[in-house]
């Protein structure tokens, strides 16, 4: 029965490689699907979109002016451009191309501050055109949490998501620290990933 | 070792490298759920609650129900001037089908149903929509009847959502709007937390505690 044997055994041998040749194919379809190191969420879900150039424009909305608002809406962007590679344009009037239109509102109860992208762009994952950002000032009871809101809303602009320790995208009120962004987030708002 | 042995452990090897690369949370990503729990599709900064019992403590929590939620539908856009251009928030209003009051009341003339009224970022709508027949759990703010300029809101079609002369509510918190998640667990609709061996009686107001969420791993 010696042909038997050979038989079985070039069967044995067919099942091994059709069998590896799968486990293969399954390999190169998860390493394909593989998200990056950090999670950054497509638009349109609007979390943490990327902005669409280095150039991040703003103006202040409606109801700015006032608490403090203004003045931790503009050390946000200052010190966003000073972390990263982005430049920042203020602009006195609000317009269509605006990457960030900074507002207040304080009705969003339990919320200190709320990004949302509101215009990304059509065809493109996570670019975002237009972006608003709401600072509830009944919530931030001084300077430091007024800065740390803005600078964490404007992290959300320029792609970030919830992080790390004594990092801006921490949430909630803080006592100290947070007042610069990570090594590790930088690096991710520069390559705009 | 034989070579077929070798080739085995090697591709077994290969596959297990790239199933666990993958989703993987190198910035503390607060969980993300299924693609079919509803998403709001905003992000913000907000003190996160130690439990159920701190959501119902807090000073603009004012009804807490449970119940079912049914379907969304447009409600009234928040203006922030009469000429707000770039930056008006449209808002989605989900009628809440009230099983039981578990704090405060509900407001004079409610039919057995409070209307939640919620911001959607654009593109996400179609996502949050998947909250219809949903239990849940809900801890909510009454707004001002007369919301309006004195509030710095210019609201167009003010009664938009709701039958007329209905208040409307929204989440007292963004840890505060609890549902059943897709495939078990519960979903926490704005903070987009997922729990997923917890059940709805882990959030009522009396307990102290969450649940181990999605992204913690286990102690």
């Amino acid at each position: 029965m010696n042909w038997i044997s050979h038989i079985r055994t070039r069967l044995d041998s067919s099942k091994f490689t059709i069998s590896m040749v799968a486990v293969l194919l399954l390999f190169l379809f998860a390493y394909s699907s593989t998200a990056n190191g950090d999670n950054y969420p497509n638009c349109p879900f609007s979390k943490g979109c990327v902005p669409d150039n280095y150039e991040h424009t703003y103006c202040y909305g409606a109801n700015m002016a006032g608490n403090g608002l203004q003045n931790a809406a503009g050390y946000s962007m200052s010190n966003f451009v000073t972390q990263t590679n982005y430049s920042k344009t203020y602009m006195n009037s609000c317009t269509n191309s605006t990457d960030v239109v900074f507002k207040r509102n304080d009705s969003m109860s339990g919320k200190r501050g709320r990004y949302t992208c509101m215009l990304p762009r059509s065809g493109a994952d996570y670019i975002c055109l237009r972006a608003r950002v709401k600072l509830n000032s009944t919530l931030l009871a001084n300077t430091l949490n007024k800065n740390k809101t803005a600078c964490h809303e404007v992290g959300h602009s320029g792609g970030l998501i919830h992080g790390e320790p004594n990092d801006r995208m921490v949430s909630g009120t803080v006592y100290s620290g947070h007042i610069h962004y990570t090594n590790h987030h930088v690096k991710h708002m520069n390559k705009r990933q | 070792m034989n070579l077929r042995k070798s080739s085995s452990l090697l591709v077994l090897l290969l596959f297990g490298i790239s199933f666990a690369s993958t989703g993987a949370v190198g910035c503390g990503f607060l969980g993300g759920g299924s693609p079919t729990n509803p998403q709001t599709g905003m992000e913000g900064d907000y003190d996160q609650m130690s439990g159920p019992s701190e959501l119902a403590k807090l000073p603009y929590t004012n009804l807490v129900v449970s119940g079912e939620a049914g379907s969304p539908n447009e409600g009234r856009v928040w203006a922030d001037s009469p000429n707000d251009e770039f930056g008006a928030l449209t808002t989605t209003v989900v009628p809440l089908f009230v099983d039981k009051v578990e704090q405060g009341q509900l407001p004079t003339g409610a039919d057995g149903t409070v209307y939640l009224e919620i911001q959607l970022a654009p593109g996400s709508e179609a996502s949050f929509d998947s909250i219809e027949g949903r239990e849940g759990i809900f801890y909510l703010n009454r707004l001002p009847d007369d919301l309006g300029p004195s509030n710095g809101i210019y609201p167009i079609d003010a009664e938009a959502g709701r039958p007329k002369g209905q208040p409307l509510f929204q989440p007292s918190h963004p840890e505060g709007i609890l549902v059943e998640a897709a495939g078990g667990g519960v979903w926490s609709v704005e903070s987009a937390v997922s729990y997923p061996n917890g059940n709805l009686d882990d959030f009522l107001p009396s307990k102290q505690s969450f649940p181990r969420p999605a992204s913690e791993p286990a102690a």
